[in-house]
């Protein structure tokens, strides 16, 4: 080599020269360095097994892709009611609404307010569309006169050109057609819909009514009744998605169910998707509130609306409104901004979205052991390179951010792949979860799930989180030992062995705090402290694999090589010798079999116990209730259509159910009564319950009422009956919701006052996680009026089988012009189970998840001891093993840890089924779940889990008996 | 070995022009001076394996000065202390008595940061299966120390390096990976490693250990050579007798204890 022209860099005139900075800390510094150890530790170790750095990768991506899916599905799920009720509400800066309708003549009291607020009701109906075999929500609101910002154009363009047409039926504007009074004149604009409304003000006694000045709900379109048979249809904006979606026109004749009624709707106009039209999926119709009204309430009916929008004059405080409004409405309307609405959405669906989210979170967490099992392997094989370059100068904490880089790096790759997962999981999901919010809450139509910036951040997040946490204790220990001990190949596992007395303790104490934890309340009506006991014990049994494996492999060695089984025995000492890796394997594989196992039994048993509920409560032959129904928006069926079904032949006796929402303590639940003609009301009202609380005996004997005069077989809905001490019962969700059990006394605001009532018992009820509260009738009509008729249950008469009863009263109602569904026992049962069913298929999928996750890991880790284990394989080979025999220790070894990974995933998954059973379900819904454990299914689930990890082993095993064993041995 | 002598002894001219570059002189012994490391009364014990088991001690009051430029050779059988004894020296590790003094420092006073950069400054390693980071090349290798370091910009390590690298005659090969080369080459990149960042002591476990006569006696050869040229103290763990014939100094290691100084055996190859 020529003599360099310039000092060299080495001699100190040359390091003079060639260093940029004396100031103590040159500029390039930190980055040189830390390039150095980053190339050295992390860039080319990946490079040289990209294998295990996808594997890895693929594990964050699975697990971020679950979680990033349910919280978009959740939100979609959540957003279409946030939507709906937003585009409701409108400008509005209140709303009032109660248990009940409001009556159109209640709008005259609102006179009072004069100027200050101007008040517009409106009515929310969800409609069945039996062509399209679809639901749509249908809105009656004065459009003209208020509508939603982003629709007005659209409902403006739509109202002028029925104007310029001279609307679809001019004669009805007259007042003409099936003996409805018709609707004042069509204003033009604006201005003239507020003139309208100021004539509502005024008088607003007459909605459709036509006699006297018009009410704010003013018919702005000509409207018919639409009832069958009736020739006109009213008409309709329809949304214009759902209008493509299922190939509507502009002109055409849309039938729809409300109710059990069958009407018709002429298709005005189509709203493009703006505003309220883009409000559950575009599943939106638009009506004028005054026909709506008039089609719902019948030709002899009284209108009434479901809320009323009120925008309060500039300068005007809500407070002053409330205090002036709450007098003139009824004490159990309530009046609140519509952000509270909002909000009461978001928390009928929190504990449902919180259960989703955290089961989502299993496969994260299994992800997270399986980032540790990486790490740990990952210091393990470069234990060499770290003790090198600890001895070379890298400080500890250089060594441990490194690694801890490198989880951050695979976190962010697998964050990455994980969002686009993510997006498709939600989009296969939201389907299921939006079946499981109309089956238990109420009907919702999620738009398409969206990817926002903030989800990206927080799946980052997220996956750095879970990542960083996993690696710290493998780059901590990396970190920690000295250069010298590093060196040292037996050093690890001594340490880990050295650390598991103080692991034992530490796996106690957890089991402590899953202990502790489940027994503590659930705050926020969260069962926060149900998944903190659930994660204190999945992190007590991953302390627990290393015991156990330390505890039953030595004494398994030394019986097999005893019964002859060398292979199995060599398994076992490799095992041994190899425990925190495969200590780490067994958690993570177990979390997941824990997973299935616990989510398995609680379904199960919950499956089970609906079913034996069902089988208590379902004791009519058929079961009537009309066909667009919803939880929200309960339709009642109507008295013609009631004496019909009990004049079907072969019916022999009747039941009549009414249930509705109704707010208790400003919170919302089902406030409902049973009665039937051939019973008293209190003893009606106890029928088909099973009870966690039984009703006193004392309480029943005051109950001994007579059958009610006027409650004959074919006039339900009698005279009130004599004042009697109310007799209440809750279901126990309600209870556990509010704290109130049997004994406790409660107020209901009711439409006459404040109810004090005892409860009476509380019963089981998985139908409504909100809570039911059941009058019995005398005291519901006392004090809320004659109950509608919303379910009826038929008893058959001898001889008749429930399904003939069920076409003879399907056939009845059907021709009376009806539309309702109607159920045999044996259909319905059916029809609940498979409603059970669908919602929780997306358990199934998250299990699934997890199970392939830690599978995953499982052949993941067993390449890796197969590739560090190499040489001593190919020593094996050159003592005679053959590669059968190879082949078969490592199977072997994967036996092994199937073995173990069931093992402890059985019991963990015990321990998770009693926590979700006992104390996550009661806290988030309230239902007393009875253990039924199906076992034939955890018993093929779990030996399937270890054919499975046996399996897993199968790719490496090969692999390894396939390898040469010259080239293994050269490679020193 | 691979490399040839010729290979070798070209890189031994390299080295002379690199001290040419500082002055020195290749072939001429330093002056001795106040000792590069010493270990007063040193005790080392190991714990036992398992909860209960008995301590095992390894060294017991060991007292060693070595000065700069001298080269010492610690020779015994297998578990007398010797890696031991080396990874005190070095700071690797801390004595469970006594103390090591490492250029004028107190290892046991230093805590773990201040230690690492008193090594990363002060000694050099060379071990018996060299080490190498299998991932990196052998001119990454050997510009590693000079990276952690980061005292130089990125042009001057890898002119170091390739310094370094051409100092023990392995230019050519330095865009190699550890897995392609010999044992001997490894080693020889090892010691490149060691020398690149021109550290006061250089501790070599078991140089040779791993090497045939040839290449044993080239890479002690250049130990000697170069770790003089750059006036660092050497000390050398071994069994083979050829190695520490190269030494100055042959102290022996049994059971623990140091023995009295030997002169080194009588090595043809060993004289400069």
């Amino acid at each position: 080599m020529a003599r360099p022209s310039q000092p060299s860099p080495s001699s100190p005139a040359g390091r003079r020269r060639w260093r940029r900075s004396d100031n103590g800390r040159p500029p390039w510094r930190s980055d040189a360095a830390r390039r150095a150890l980053l190339r050295a530790l992390v860039w080319r170790p990946l490079r040289q097994f990209p294998g295990r750095a996808v594997a890895s990768g693929l594990a964050v991506a699975l697990g971020i892709a679950v979680v990033v899916g349910i919280r978009l599905a959740n939100r979609a799920a959540t957003q279409s009611f946030r939507q709906t009720d937003r585009a409701l509400a409108g400008r509005a800066d209140l709303l009032v609404r109660g248990p009940t309708p409001i009556s159109a003549s209640r709008l005259a009291a609102l006179n009072a307010l004069g100027g200050e607020a101007t008040i517009l009701p409106y009515i929310h109906r969800i409609a069945f569309d039996p062509r399209a075999q679809d639901t749509l929500e249908l809105y009656g609101g004065d459009l003209l006169a208020e509508p939603p910002p982003t629709a007005a154009p659209a409902i403006a363009a739509a109202a002028s050109a029925f104007a310029v047409r001279g609307g679809p039926h001019p004669e009805r504007r007259a007042g003409g057609g099936s003996g409805a009074p018709g609707p004042p004149p069509r204003p033009r604009g604006r201005r003239d819909a507020r003139r309208s409304r100021a004539g509502a003000r005024a008088s607003p006694s007459s909605v459709g009514g036509g006699r006297g000045p018009t009410v704010a709900p003013r018919t702005s379109f000509a409207a018919g009744d639409g009832h069958r048979g009736t020739p006109s249809a009213p008409p309709l904006l329809l949304a214009a998605a759902y209008a493509h979606r299922h190939g509507y026109r502009r002109g055409q004749i849309l039938h729809l169910v409300i109710g059990a009624h069958r009407l018709r709707f002429r298709i005005a106009a189509l709203l493009p998707a703006q505003g309220l039209a883009r409000a559950q999926a575009g599943h939106i119709g638009v009506l004028d509130i005054g026909a709506l009204a008039r089609l719902l309430a019948g030709p002899h009916g009284h209108e009434a609306f479901d809320g009323l929008a009120i925008r309060l004059a500039p300068g005007v405080s809500a407070a002053a409104v409330i205090a002036r409004l709450r007098p003139l409405i009824p004490a159990d309307d309530v009046i609140q901004p519509p952000a509270a609405r909002e909000r009461q959405a978001g928390k009928m669906l929190a504990a449902f979205h919180a259960n989703l989210l955290a089961l989502s979170f299993v496969s994260l967490l299994v992800g997270g052991f399986l980032i540790y099992n990486a790490m740990s392997l990952a210091v393990l094989r470069r234990r060499e390179a770290i003790a090198v370059v600890r001895a070379l100068g890298a400080q500890a904490g250089a060594v441990r951010r490194a690694l801890l880089a490198e989880a951050a790096l695979l976190a962010s790759a697998g964050a990455l792949a994980g969002l686009g997962l993510g997006w498709l999981f939600a989009r296969a999901t939201v389907g299921l979860l939006s079946a499981t919010v109309n089956n238990l809450y109420a009907v919702s139509h999620p738009l398409p799930p969206r990817l926002t910036p903030a989800d990206i951040a927080w799946a980052l997040g997220l996956a750095w989180a879970v990542a960083l946490a996993a690696a710290w204790g493998p780059a901590r220990e990396a970190s920690a030992i000295t250069p010298a001990a590093a060196l040292r190949p037996e050093e690890p596992e001594l340490a880990f062995r050295a650390r598991q007395p103080r692991w034992a303790a530490l796996c106690l104490g957890l089991a402590v705090v899953a202990l502790a934890a489940a027994w503590l309340p659930a705050p926020y009506g969260l069962p926060i402290n149900g998944y903190l006991s659930a994660m204190a014990a999945v992190f007590a049994a991953a302390l627990a694999a290393p015991l156990l494996l330390r505890l039953v492999l030595p004494p398994a060695r030394r019986w097999l090589l005893h019964r002859r089984r060398p292979r199995l025995a060599l398994a076992a000492a490799s095992l041994l010798a190899a425990q925190r890796r495969v200590a780490v394997l067994v958690a993570a594989l177990a979390t997941a079999i824990a997973m299935v196992v616990g989510v398995a039994a609680m379904v199960g048993s919950f499956r089970q116990t609906v079913r034996v509920w069902l089988g208590e409560t379902l004791q009519a032959q058929v079961y009537i209730r009309p066909l667009a129904w919803s939880r929200r928006h309960p339709a009642a069926i109507p008295p013609a259509m009631v004496r019909r079904a009990l004049q079907t032949p072969g019916a022999r006796r009747a039941v009549f159910y009414y249930s509705a929402p109704f707010l208790f303590q400003n919170q919302p639940v089902v406030l409902a009564t049973r009665w039937s003609p051939q019973e008293g009301a209190r003893r009606a009202v106890r029928g088909g319950l099973h009870f966690l609380q039984a009703p006193v005996a004392g309480a029943m004997r005051r109950a001994r009422v007579a059958t009610p005069p006027g409650m004959g077989r074919t006039d339900p809905s009698a005279a009130p009956l004599p004042p009697a001490r109310p007799l209440l019962l809750v279901s126990e969700p309600f209870a556990r919701r509010f704290h109130l059990w049997r004994g406790d006394r409660l107020r209901l605001l009711t439409p006459r006052g404040p109810l004090a009532a005892r409860i009476a018992g509380v019963f089981y009820d998985y139908s409504s996680s909100q809570g039911i509260l059941r009058l019995d009738v005398a005291t519901y009509r006392r004090w809320f009026g004659p109950p509608p008729v919303t379910n009826i249950a038929l008893y058959a008469a001898a001889g008749v089988t429930p399904a003939r009863l069920r076409r003879r009263v399907a056939v009845r109602l059907a021709r009376a012009g009806g539309a309702f569904w109607v159920h045999d026992r044996a259909s319905l049962r059916r029809q609940a189970i498979a409603v059970f069913d669908q919602t929780f298929r997306i358990t199934d999928a998250l299990e699934l998840i997890a199970l392939i996750v830690a599978i995953l890991g499982v052949a993941n880790t067993l390449w890796a001891v197969a590739l560090e284990r190499r040489r001593e394989l190919a020593v094996l080979r050159f003592l005679g093993a053959t590669p059968p025999q190879v082949r078969g220790l490592l199977l072997a070894e994967a036996a092994w840890i199937g073995v173990f990974a069931v093992f402890l995933g059985a019991v963990l998954g015990a321990v998770l089924a009693v926590i979700l059973i006992d104390v996550v379900n009661v806290q988030s819904f309230g239902w007393t779940i009875q253990v039924h454990p199906p076992w034939a299914y955890l018993a093929a689930a779990l030996a399937l889990l270890f054919v499975v990890t046996v399996a897993a082993g199968w790719p490496p095993a090969r692999w390894a008996a396939r390898a040469d064993p010259l080239r293994a041995v050269a490679a020193e | 070995m691979a490399a040839p002598p010729l290979g070798w002894r070209r890189g031994y001219d390299k080295g002379m022009v690199w001290e040419a570059a500082i002055g020195g002189s290749a072939v001429d012994a330093p002056v001795a001076c106040a000792a590069v490391v010493a270990a007063e009364g040193v005790e080392m014990t190991y714990p036992g394996a398992a909860s209960g088991a008995p301590a095992t001690p390894v060294l017991r009051g060991v007292d060693l000065a070595v000065a700069a430029g001298e080269c010492v050779a610690l020779t015994g059988p297998s578990g007398g202390g010797k890696t031991t004894l080396l990874n005190l020296l070095g700071g690797m590790d801390r004595p469970t008595r006594g103390r090591v003094l490492l250029a004028g420092q107190d290892t046991a006073r230093l805590d773990d940061a201040a230690l690492t950069r008193l090594r990363r400054r002060a000694v050099g390693f060379v071990f018996q299966f060299f080490h190498l980071l299998p991932a990196l090349t052998a001119l990454e290798n050997v510009a590693l120390p000079l990276e952690l370091a980061g005292e130089l910009s990125t042009a001057a390590i890898a002119a170091v390096s390739r310094e370094a690298l051409a100092l023990v005659g392995m230019e050519e090969y330095a865009e190699r990976y550890p897995g392609r080369l010999s044992g001997g080459q490894r080693q020889r990149v090892a010691l490149a490693r060691a020398l690149a960042p021109r550290p006061q002591l250089i501790l070599a476990d078991e140089p040779t250990g791993n090497l045939d006569r040839q290449s044993a006696q080239q890479v002690m050869a250049l130990l000697r050579d170069l770790s003089r040229a750059q006036g660092a103290a050497v000390v050398l763990a071994t069994h083979s007798a050829e190695a520490a014939a190269f030494a100055s100094r042959v102290l022996p290691l049994r059971d623990g204890r140091l023995g009295a100084a030997t002169a080194p055996p009588r090595d043809d190859a060993a004289t400069p």
